[in-house]
């Protein structure tokens, strides 16, 4: 089965899904090797991915890659500290002070700015998408049925700080 | 419904059971540990 979005009822909310909203946002150190991914975020079971965004501190660049039911959905990489990932508009913020709108939820609540202007990438995206800000905006979230894994790697031969947000519920 | 199973933590994961809907270990949620984070200036 291909990949699936939730359509959100006229009313608003999810319909039928009983969810508990979760979230994981925080700061890892990536392996010092190029390429290497680690795992932020590993889920078997059913349920519905909201947002999954990374910036890598430092100018060396960083992927984020999500695979749902086993099927690589997104692979973004940025050469800068730039934003990369997916989230729901709902996300989105814009400070009356700031012509950059920000995106609601990063490390420890902070806003990651979205700036330079964006790119915005084709989803899915099966492959290792190279813009310089690969942003997808989601108008529902996505289901997934048996898996998700969300990953981050350095794209450079030192380890960085890796900063992310992920939000998603389990469904049964 | 929600429930905690088991927590499970080793030196980089975290990793949570849960029941949803009365299904016993229905869910599986394997978490990262996290590097303190530092302020970040966008």
């Amino acid at each position: 089965m291909g990949l699936e979005v939730v359509a959100v009822p006229s009313g608003g909310g999810l319909g039928a899904y009983d969810y508990t909203p979760m979230t994981k946002n925080g700061q890892i150190t990536s392996s010092a090797t190029m390429g290497a991914f680690t795992t932020l975020l590993s889920v078997t079971g059913k349920g519905l991915l909201y947002k999954a965004i990374s910036y890598g501190q430092g100018w060396t660049g960083s992927s984020l890659r999500i695979t749902i039911d086993g099927t690589v959905v997104y692979w973004g990489t940025t050469s800068d500290t730039n934003t990369i990932g997916l989230f729901m508009s709902s996300d989105l913020w814009t400070s009356s002070t700031n012509t950059y709108p920000y995106i609601v939820g990063g490390a420890s609540g902070k806003l990651p700015i979205i700036s330079n202007p964006p790119t915005w990438a084709n989803f899915p995206q099966a492959t290792k998408q190279s813009v310089s800000q690969p942003l997808v905006v989601l108008n529902a979230p996505i289901k997934f049925n048996s898996s998700l894994l969300i990953e981050v790697c350095n794209e450079s031969n030192a380890s960085k700080l890796i900063d992310y947000g992920i939000g998603y519920s389990l469904a049964g | 419904m929600i429930q905690v199973l088991s927590i499970e933590e080793n030196e980089n994961f975290i990793t949570t059971t849960y029941t949803v809907d009365g299904v016993h270990a229905s869910h599986v949620v394997t978490e990262h540990k996290d590097t303190p984070v530092e302020e970040v200036t966008p």
